[in-house]
C-alpha cells in the first residue's frame, strides 16, 4: 500500500459511520505496483434509472470475481433492487427490459449493499464507464452513513480509449465505438445475448482480460497500468 | 436474485455433451467455469504434462500437434479438449496451441467428475462407445413413429399461397387461377383470410348466372371457409373434407393463410405410398405407363421422410422400387419378344446391388445366361438388354457413363464368360485395372435363375482367397485407405487431413465411398458375398473376421452417413435442385456435426487398419 492509500484509508475509517463498511476498511488496498496475477478484482455493473447518481436509482447490480487472469463464474451474482416508495422503473425499462412486474424477487437497497460490500473489500473494482458505478455506489454508501469507496477503479472504457489512441486509431471522433458491445466486437469477443447486470459484469471482465493480454499478460501488467 | 449466468448456460445447452445435463446440473457446470483469454501462440497443454482441467473453446481456436510436430486436430467454438488425459489420468499426448486470440473456458476435474457421477447421460457420453454415440445421433426428427395419416397438412403444401384481394375483379381472379394452373384461390384482405374462390364458383356463380366478370371477387367468394392449422395431421384434413363435402381447405399458421390443400392433394398423397407405387409398377401395361408411375418417385422420397420413416431405411425402399421397375421391364420385354430361349438372370451391381440407392442412381447391371443356350439366343438377350436399359433410363435411372450395363457385350455373357471374368480379375497384375472392376464385387440377382448367380457368387468368394489374389486385394485395400477423410469441422468449414479448409463436405466421396470400399475389402477377405455394406459387416462379424466393436462402429457410421445423405437429397428434391452430395456443415445441427466427426474417426481408424494389413 502506498502512503497516499494509507492516508486515504485512515480518513475513510474516521468518517465512516456504517458498521459494515468500517470493518471492511480494515482490509489493505492493493498497491499500484502489484501484478495482476497476484490480485483479486471485482467486475461490477449497475443498471440505473438514469445517469444522475443523486436523483436516479440503481435497479439491478451484477458482479463477478476475477482472480489474476481468471474470471470465476461461481462468484457471479445478480441482485435486483426494489424501491417501494418510488414511482416505477419508468423510461429506463426500454433500455434494460426490466419491468416493475419483474421486480417481484427484488431486494432492498440495504440488502444489495450488504451483499456487495464484502465482495469489494480490498479489491480493485472493474467496470465499463466506471464513473456510473463509482458515483452511484458513493451515493448509496453516504445515504447509509458510509463513505465513498477508497478502492482503485479500473474503467475498461477509458482503458480501451487509451489503447486505441496509442494505436493511433483516432477514436475521439468515434465515441459510439466505446460501448461495451463495440469494444467486445472489436476484439472478437462473442456477442452477449442478454443485457442484464450479471451478464454485463462478466462481459466487462472478459473485455479487461483481452486488454490485459494486449498489454503483455497478467504476469507482466501492473495495476497502475490499468487505471 | 436473478441468474447472472443465463448466457453461459445457454451456450452450454447448445454444446454437447452439456446439452444432456438437466437445468440444475447445467447451472452447476456453468458456475464451475473459469474464463481466461489467451493470445495466439499460447500453449494451453504441453506434451507430458499432467492435466486436471477440461477445456472448452468459447471463442477462437486451437491446434493439436504430436511430439513430431504433426498436425492432429483443430478445435473451434463449442469443442472440448484435454479430455483424454482427464479421463485416463495419463500425461497429455498432444501440444495444444491457440491459433488465434480467444476465450477459453476451464472446468476443474473435480466438477467434471461430479457431473459425470450426477448425470448418467452425461457420463455415458464419455464412457459410451463411439458406436453407440453414432447410433443415438440418428433419432428421427420430430415425433417418431409418424404414419402417413399423421403427417402435418403443411407438408402437402408445395407452393406459395396464391391470393387476390376482395376488390380484385372476378376476371382477374380467373386469370390468376389459369396462370398458376390451380382450381382455387385464396381471397385475403391484408393478413386476414376473407374467403376462397374455386372453379366451381366461377361456373355456378358467374357463368351460370351471367354475372359480370368485372365485378369484385368478393361477390362470388365463399366467405368464412373452413380452415385448418397447417400443423393439423392429414387425417384431420381428410375427415373435415369428407365430413362436409368440401374440396378445398385453406391452411393457416399464426392467423395467416399459408396455402390451400385440395381433395386431389390428399388422394395423390395416398398414391405416393411406397406400397401403392409398387403395386402400380407391377400393373404397368407398357413402358409409358411405367415412366408415368416412376415420375412420382422423387415425391415419394420426401414423403417417406415426412411420414417418419428412418432416413437410413429409405435407400432400401428406393432400391426395391428400382428392382420392381427392372422386373416389370423384363416381363414387358418377354411379352414383346416371346419367352427366353434359355435360363438367364439379371444382375445389379454397385449401389443397387448393395440396396443403398439414392434418388437418380445410374444403372449398373449385367446379364448372365446358361452356357448351353441354343444358337441365336444371344440376339434375344441383346434385345432384352436394350429394352430394359432404355426403359430404365426413361424411368429415371440414367445410363451408366462407364457402360456397365447389360447392353455392353462384356457384361452380357454366358456363365462361363462371367466365371472367366472373375478369374481374370482376381489375377490382375495392374492395380488400376482392379479398381475399374471393383464395382462388380457388389453383385445381386434381381430376376431370373438363382443357380447361375450362385455360381458367380461362388467365383467371387474364391477370388478373395485364391492364391495370387494378393495384388488384387491389396490394390482394393490401398484404394479404400487412400481417400482423404475429413478430420471434422471447424466453424463453417470441413477440416481436411492437413488442416486445410473446405466449404462443403462431399458426403459420398469423403464418407460413404471409403467406408463402402473398405468394408468390401474385408468382405472379400472373408469370402462374404452379400453385397450390402451393413449385411457384409454382420457376416464378417459372424465369421469372426471383425470384432464386435469394429462392426458396430462401422455399421453406426454407415447408418449415419446414409441417413444424412438421404436427408440432403430429400431437401434438394424439395427445392427442385438436381441431387448432389455436397453437404453444407451449417445446414446440420451441432449434434450431427459431432456425430459426423465420430464417423470420420471410425473410417480413418479402419483405413489405418487396412494400411497395416496391406503395407506398401
Amino acid at each position: 500500500m502506498s502512503l497516499l492509500q494509507r492516508l486515504r484509508l485512515a480518513r475513510a475509517r474516521r468518517t465512516c459511520s456504517l458498521p459494515l463498511q468500517q470493518r471492511l476498511l480494515e482490509h489493505p488496498l492493493p498497491a499500484p505496483g502489484a501484478r495482476i496475477t497476484d490480485l483479486e478484482m471485482v467486475a461490477l455493473d449497475f443498471e440505473t434509472t438514469g445517469l444522475d447518481a443523486q436523483r436516479d436509482q440503481v435497479i439491478a447490480a451484477g458482479w463477478v470475481l476475477m482472480r489474476g487472469d481468471r474470471i470465476l463464474l461461481a462468484s457471479a451474482r445478480e441482485v435486483r433492487v426494489r424501491h417501494d416508495d418510488e414511482e416505477g422503473v419508468g423510461q429506463s425499462a426500454t433500455i434494460h427490459g426490466i419491468l416493475d412486474s419483474d421486480l417481484d424477487d427484488a431486494e432492498s437497497v440495504d440488502a444489495l449493499v450488504e451483499q456487495l460490500l464484502p465482495e469489494l473489500a480490498g479489491r480493485p473494482v472493474v467496470a465499463h464507464a466506471a464513473a456510473i458505478e463509482r458515483g452511484f455506489l458513493a451515493t448509496l454508501l453516504r445515504r447509509m452513513g458510509g463513505v465513498p469507496l477508497p478502492n482503485p477503479f479500473i474503467d475498461t472504457m477509458a482503458l480501451e480509449r487509451r489503447l486505441l489512441d496509442a494505436a493511433g486509431s483516432g477514436v475521439r471522433e468515434l465515441h459510439g465505438d466505446l460501448t461495451l458491445d463495440a469494444c467486445r466486437a472489436r476484439r472478437g469477443l462473442p456477442d452477449h445475448q442478454r443485457h442484464s447486470a450479471g451478464a454485463d459484469a462478466v462481459a466487462a471482465a472478459e473485455l479487461l482480460l483481452a486488454q490485459i493480454a494486449q498489454l503483455g499478460g497478467a504476469g507482466k501488467v501492473r495495476l497502475r497500468e490499468l487505471r | 436474485m436473478s441468474n447472472p449466468l443465463a448466457d453461459i448456460e445457454k451456450f452450454l445447452e447448445e454444446t454437447p455433451p452439456f446439452d444432456l445435463l438437466d437445468g440444475p446440473l447445467r447451472r452447476r457446470a456453468a458456475a464451475a467455469i473459469e474464463v481466461v483469454y489467451r493470445r495466439k501462440g499460447t500453449v494451453l497443454l504441453e506434451i507430458g504434462a499432467k492435466n486436471d482441467t477440461l477445456y472448452i473453446m468459447r471463442r477462437g481456436a486451437v491446434d493439436a500437434h504430436d511430439r513430431q510436430g504433426k498436425f492432429i486436430d483443430r478445435y473451434g467454438e463449442g469443442e472440448s479438449f484435454g479430455l483424454q488425459s482427464l479421463l485416463t489420468g495419463k500425461p497429455v499426448r498432444f501440444r495444444v496451441t491457440m491459433i488465434e486470440d480467444g476465450l477459453v473456458w476451464m472446468m476443474p476435474q473435480a466438477i467434471f467428475d461430479a457431473l459425470r457421477s450426477s448425470s448418467a447421460e452425461f457420463d455415458t457420453y464419455y464412457v459410451r462407445s463411439l458406436e453407440e454415440r453414432l447410433t443415438s445421433a440418428l433419432q428421427p426428427r420430430g415425433s417418431s413413429g409418424q404414419t402417413l395419416f399423421m403427417t402435418p397438412m403443411g407438408e402437402l403444401v408445395r407452393r406459395e399461397p396464391v391470393a387476390v384481394s376482395p376488390d380484385n375483379t372476378i376476371a382477374e381472379a380467373a386469370r390468376r387461377m389459369s396462370a398458376h394452373g390451380i382450381s382455387s384461390l385464396l381471397v385475403t384482405d391484408g393478413e386476414s383470410l376473407s374467403g376462397i374462390v374455386t372453379d366451381r364458383d366461377l361456373r355456378n356463380r358467374v357463368l351460370a348466372q351471367g354475372l359480370d366478370p368485372s365485378g369484385p371477387v368478393s361477390a362470388i367468394m365463399t366467405t368464412e371457409p373452413l380452415t385448418l392449422d397447417a400443423s393439423s395431421p392429414v387425417l384431420e384434413g381428410i375427415l373435415a373434407m369428407a365430413g362436409r363435402g368440401i374440396h378445398h381447405l385453406p391452411l393457416m399458421r399464426e392467423g395467416r393463410a399459408v396455402g390451400m390443400v385440395t381433395t386431389r392433394d390428399l388422394m395423390s398423397l395416398q398414391t405416393q405410398h411406397p406400397l401403392y407405387l409398387a403395386a402400380q409398377i407391377q400393373k404397368a401395361t407398357g413402358v409409358e405407363d411405367l415412366v408415368a408411375t416412376c415420375s412420382r418417385v422423387p415425391k415419394l422420397f420426401e414423403l417417406m421422410l415426412a411420414s417418419g420413416m428412418r432416413a437410413d431405411q429409405v435407400p432400401k425402399v428406393l432400391t426395391t422400387i428400382n428392382d420392381t421397375v427392372t422386373r416389370r421391364l423384363i416381363a414387358l420385354a418377354q411379352k414383346q419378344f416371346g419367352p427366353a430361349p434359355a435360363p438367364f438372370a439379371w444382375m445389379a451391381f454397385g449401389s443397387q446391388a448393395r440396396q443403398e440407392q439414392s434418388i437418380r442412381t445410374d444403372q449398373d447391371n449385367g446379364l448372365v445366361f446358361a452356357d448351353d443356350a441354343p444358337a441365336g439366343a444371344a440376339t434375344w438377350f441383346e434385345e432384352l438388354a436394350r429394352f430394359v436399359c432404355d426403359g430404365l433410363d426413361a424411368c429415371g435411372y440414367p445410363y451408366c457413363p462407364g457402360k456397365i450395363m447389360a447392353t455392353t457385350d462384356d457384361w452380357r455373357q454366358p456363365l462361363a464368360g462371367w466365371l472367366a471374368h472373375f478369374r481374370r480379375w482376381a489375377n490382375l497384375p495392374d492395380p488400376e485395372a482392379v479398381l475399374r472392376v471393383s464395382i462388380f464385387f457388389d453383385l445381386r440377382s434381381v430376376h431370373g435363375d438363382q443357380d447361375l448367380v450362385a455360381q458367380i457368387l461362388q467365383a467371387l468368394a474364391e477370388s478373395g482367397n485364391r492364391r495370387g489374389s494378393g495384388i488384387f486385394i491389396a490394390a482394393l485395400a490401398r484404394q479404400a485407405a487412400g481417400y482423404d477423410v475429413p478430420l471434422g469441422f471447424f466453424r463453417r468449414f470441413v477440416l481436411a487431413g492437413k488442416g486445410e479448409h473446405r466449404e462443403t463436405l462431399d458426403i459420398k466421396a469423403s464418407g460413404l465411398m471409403p467406408l463402402t470400399d473398405l468394408v468390401r475389402v474385408r468382405a472379400l477377405e472373408a469370402g462374404v458375398t452379400v453385397p450390402g455394406t451393413q449385411a457384409r459387416l454382420a457376416q464378417c462379424l459372424e465369421a469372426g473376421r471383425l470384432s464386435r466393436r469394429d462392426a458396430d462402429r462401422l455399421t453406426g457410421a454407415h447408418r449415419l452417413l446414409s441417413a444424412l445423405r438421404v436427408r440432403l437429397h430429400a431437401e434438394q428434391v424439395r427445392c427442385g435442385e438436381a441431387p448432389h452430395n455436397h453437404l453444407d456443415p451449417r445446414a446440420i445441427t451441432h449434434a450431427e456435426r459431432v456425430a459426423l466427426r465420430d464417423a470420420f474417426v471410425v473410417i480413418r481408424e479402419a483405413q489405418q487398419g487396412l494400411l497395416l494389413d496391406y503395407p506398401r
